[in-house]
């Protein structure tokens, strides 16, 4: 009975400790975002980090770097544009931005220590990026919206990566107005886009892991009938291998090479690339590239199996994709952050390093050769002379009446430049076009 | 920054909250052994039955209702009788019913004897007194340890104000806390020389939270420091005072309606002739000094409400004048728009309510009427209605009504576990942080774990008068010690909860941290009904010695 008496006490302190508990938890959940807020005087002043290290590229060109409290950017307009989704602006506009996302790991900050550093220095990150190559893809670009990536198969490293519209990280206030046309998205990571042809790639890599025969031939007649339904094609391509309906793009190929797998079998390719899974790049969390296969009519599955349906593919994503390819089926983990280090020069952090085996070596190789043959017979050699380019080109429709996406995804098989790259031009037209002018420019830069 | 300021910050910035954390360990632990089982003071022997009431505390109920000490069978009324220990020793009271001792029967307040044979109705009882227990009463051992390491903390944080750059560096913060060093060790030795122990649980974490808001005044408005220290001075004259009172219950009978008058006198001044800071008028300038008398209310509330709802005058009018009483307080209060300060006299009404038993349906009725009338201030009046409008919202409004949590949230983040320093945050130089954000301040500058420990302390006052409240000799010392942690918890609980954006913020004081010299010297007042309600584990003994 005394107990009943006090309970409303006991009550009120069990509620009291609970709650300042949650307070604590929150704040260790979400402490980097509250210390990143820029009026945080302890970092910012009046908006600017004065207290961060300097992000510099591969060659140690300085990207961003706080000079007498104020924080600055490469002097360079168009550096700056080309490198701003990559490193992020102060305001956190672009989630993905280093500047956001390693902002710990820039400031010194942490949960425990709080902003709490002796000499009030920072760290210094180096990124792998190389921004001669990232100002080339973003002139590449031209007024296009899109995206460029490029990344080192050998050693996982991301050399390129644009995307367009892009703004200038001293003016903010005029990207704003910019800001429902995806001027702070990074389309590299965070895009979601419909593969088109590129999706065949996936497709084919499926027929070579299941198929005892790669010779079967299949018939295109503008099209093909698939479940009373028709699957059209670009082209009457008559009677096609896998070989021959990759390089020709041929859609009633892939549709009856997609019906003939089953889509159980199609997915279980696809996942094992990374398909419905998370994407990470570094400390970065970047969009999924999806598929939908299970229990669906044969017809959807035909157009999914080149591209169409509803598959949606992350550029990043693709671009591991393609490197794995390249590497004989094993994806060096991407990094993007080479190091990061102690204004005297000791190293705190290093990322990547990490092998993952995403398709048999035989398997590999034969698609390799495949895609090799797309860019020999096909789109020949020229723009790409002595890179030994294997690629696809992609189509996405996008709506009756605009121009559709141009693709072009692909790697360099040449060991002096082994660089796995994808192309996106959104409303570019057809593949073939655009995509493969800027993949050329870039990769001879 | 010098270095051997920047060697002190980082060697005391990690010292400091593992000395505090383990002072709250040492104070749980001590604590835990220092309970002792209750002795009962006296027994109710049943003519028929076995049916024994046992009498623990100085007054005891004698009726049918299940609250009762000694429970009647055949008795028609809830409460019918009341035995009380004063003291002249041991005293019968008919409340509704009949009573007869030695078969005489009795209308007044009459002197009982231990073997005496008291009839309520037709049954009759025989006070006796219980066996001598053979064990020693457990001694209070480690406080002198507690408080060493409490002395450690408060020289570091004395060195880290001291060498602070962002600080004035004059002698009288040093002074003050080596001053505060010297009370605690002569209050410590006297306990000691008097009782043979000593029991600081109540005295070590005020003195913490007192630094605290030492600390944080010295670097906000260095110009009211030595005001706040007077204010300290004072407040612990009044709560010396006010136990004194409080340790004989027929002075605190006595006084109960001066105390009344004297609160309700203050507040009507105060509705008259207040002036409005921060939206609330409820600040009081005599000219020469100006004050909260709202605050100065909180103590007389709980003094008056812990004797009107005693178990005598709960069975008759107690409870409608104790919510005539707490109506008026409220409601001229809620006049001067200071609703933070009507939630907490809110609380502290349903725990005396609790505390003294009072019908679960009153407590229940009104709370639910509280929640409509909640609901209908913040509807209809747009002043409550804004602090409203950014609640749980407040990044959307970083920069306009959400401006001081959202600075508050940095700050906690800023501070991480460690904190950055005294002197060395930010937030300070926010209007009313002081104040309102003292929780953000201590934690940007002492970091989490001290900030934590700090909101503890109020849970640990909690704990002590839960503890206290089942042990202690009078159900008055009970229910005003559950109502004074309740008050001072919710408080804190409100200021804290506001300044984070758990609840509305609503400009309440953190009791002895925030700044503010009404609040301080109330607080420490309010610290007496601890003190007065801890057991007095001689009074067996002395009951035995007066009737043998």
């Amino acid at each position: 009975m005394t107990s009943f008496r006090s309970l409303f006490v006991t009550l009120l302190s069990t509620i009291f400790t609970l709650t300042i508990l949650f307070h604590y938890g929150k704040l260790a959940i979400h402490s980097e975002r509250y210390a990143s807020y820029p009026t945080n005087p302890h970092l910012f002043n009046q908006g600017d980090l004065y207290r961060a290290g300097k992000i510099l590229d591969r060659d140690g060109n300085i990207l961003a770097q706080t000079i007498n409290g104020k924080r600055e950017f490469n002097s360079s307009e168009t550096i700056r544009r080309a490198t701003v989704h990559t490193v992020g602006d102060l305001e956190g506009n672009v989630a993905t931005g280093v500047h956001s996302v390693y902002f710990n790991e820039l400031t010194g900050y942490n949960f425990v220590d709080g902003v709490y550093d002796s000499d009030n220095s920072g760290n210094d990150i180096t990124l792998t990026i190389d921004t001669d190559m990232c100002t080339t893809a973003y002139k590449a670009l031209g007024g296009y919206k899109g995206t460029v990536g490029v990344m080192n198969w050998k050693t996982g490293e991301i050399l390129c990566m644009v995307s367009t519209p892009t703004f200038d990280p001293y003016y903010t206030d005029q990207a704003d107005k910019d800001a429902e046309n995806g001027v702070y998205v990074n389309r590299l990571l965070s895009g979601q886009y419909a593969p088109g042809s590129t999706f065949k790639v996936v497709t084919a890599l499926s027929g070579i892991e299941n198929f005892s025969n790669l010779d079967d031939k299949y018939t295109c007649k503008n099209g093909v009938t698939i479940g009373g339904e028709w699957v059209s094609c670009m082209g009457n391509h008559g009677s096609e291998t896998m070989q021959s309906g990759l390089t020709h793009s041929c859609n009633s190929t892939f549709a009856q090479i997609g019906v003939k797998l089953g889509g159980n079998t199609l997915l279980r390719t696809a996942e094992g690339l990374g398909f419905n899974k998370k994407v990470n790049l570094g400390k970065i969390t970047c969009a999924k590239s999806i598929v939908n296969l299970t229990n669906i009519k044969d017809i959807d599955l035909g157009w999914a199996s080149m591209g169409q349906h509803d598959d949606l593919i992350n550029p990043f994503h693709y671009l591991t994709v393609m490197s794995a390819i390249a590497n004989d089926g094993v994806l060096k983990e991407p990094v993007l952050v080479k190091k990061v280090s102690t204004p005297k020069g000791t190293t705190l952090k290093k990322e990547g390093g990490s092998d993952k085996r995403l398709i048999a070596k035989e398997d590999a190789k034969t698609l390799s050769d495949m895609m090799r043959k797309v860019v020999t017979d096909y789109y020949s050699d020229s723009g790409f002379s002595g890179l030994e380019t294997c690629g696809k080109t992609g189509t996405a429709e996008v709506g009756e009446d605009k121009r559709p996406h141009s693709w072009f995804v692909g790697f360099c098989r040449n060991e002096s430049k082994p660089y796995a790259f994808v192309v996106i031009v959104e409303n570019g037209g057809m593949g073939a076009g655009i995509a493969k002018t800027i993949a050329s420019r870039v990769l001879n830069s | 920054m010098s270095t051997v300021y920047t060697l002190y910050l980082g060697i005391s910035r990690i010292a400091m909250p593992i000395l505090i954390a383990s002072l709250l360990f040492l104070w749980i632990i001590i604590f835990k052994k220092s309970k002792r089982k209750n002795e009962a003071l006296a027994f109710m022997q049943p003519e028929f039955g076995e049916n024994y009431g046992e009498i623990f505390s100085r007054e005891s109920l004698v009726g049918k209702s299940h609250r009762c000490e000694v429970r009647l069978e055949k008795s028609p009324h809830k409460c019918h009788a009341l035995i009380t220990l004063e003291k002249d020793g041991f005293f019968v009271e008919p409340l509704n019913g009949k009573v007869a001792v030695n078969d005489e029967p009795i209308y007044d307040k009459t002197p009982i004897s231990v073997g005496d044979f008291i009839t309520f109705n037709k049954e009759m009882y025989r006070l006796c007194l219980p066996e001598e227990e053979d064990e020693p009463c457990k001694v209070c051992k480690g406080t002198g340890f507690m408080l060493l390491i409490f002395t450690l903390f408060q020289v570091l944080l004395c060195g880290q104000v001291y060498l602070s750059p962002n600080m004035e560096s004059g002698y009288i913060f040093p002074a003050s806390i080596g001053g505060m060093i010297l009370i605690e060790w002569i209050y410590y030795i006297v306990l000691r020389v008097k009782n043979g122990h000593a029991k600081m649980f109540i005295e070590i974490p005020t003195a913490f939270l007192l630094s605290l808001g030492l600390t944080i005044c010295y670097s906000c408005t260095p110009e009211e420091y030595v005001k706040q220290l007077v204010c300290i001075g004072v407040g612990i004259v009044g709560a010396f005072i006010l136990r004194s009172i409080l340790s004989g219950l027929s002075a605190v009978t006595a006084l109960r309606y001066v105390v009344a008058v004297i609160a309700l006198g203050l507040l009507g001044v105060n509705l008259i002739f207040g002036t409005t800071v921060y939206g609330s008028r409820n600040w009081l300038d005599l000219g020469f000094v100006s004050f909260q008398p709202s605050e100065v209310v909180k103590v007389a509330y709980i003094f008056f409400g812990g004797v009107v709802l005693s178990k005598k005058e709960l069975s008759k009018m107690g409870i409608f004048i104790f919510l005539v009483f707490s109506a008026l307080c409220m409601g001229t209060i809620a006049i001067m728009r200071d609703f933070g300060a009507v939630a907490i006299f809110f609380v502290t009404m349903v725990v005396l309510l609790m505390m003294r038993h009072a019908p679960l349906w009153i407590t229940g009725g009104i709370t639910g009427l509280a929640a409509v009338s909640a609901v209908g201030v913040i509807t209809f009046l747009p002043y409550v209605a804004d602090r409203f409008a950014a609640w749980t919202k407040v990044w959307q409004y970083a920069d306009s009504l959400g401006y001081q949590q959202t600075r508050t949230i940095i700050a906690c983040a800023s501070g991480g576990l460690f904190g950055v320093g005294a002197g060395n945050g930010y937030l300070k130089n926010i209007t009313a942080a002081d104040t309102d954000l003292v929780f953000g301040i201590v934690s940007e500058e002492f970091g989490g774990i001290i900030s934590f420990a700090m909101a503890m302390c109020f849970v640990l006052f909690a704990v002590y008068a839960v503890d206290v409240s089942k042990r202690c000799r009078s159900s008055y010392y009970a229910g005003t010690a559950c109502a004074a942690a309740g008050m001072l918890l919710f408080q804190t609980a409100l200021n804290i909860f506001g300044s984070v954006d758990i609840l509305p913020l609503t400009g309440v004081t953190i009791p002895f941290v925030s700044n503010g010299g009404t609040s301080i010297i109330s607080g420490l007042c309010i610290l007496a009904f601890f003190k007065a309600a801890e057991v007095e584990s001689k009074l067996p003994e002395t009951i035995r010695r007066r009737y043998y």
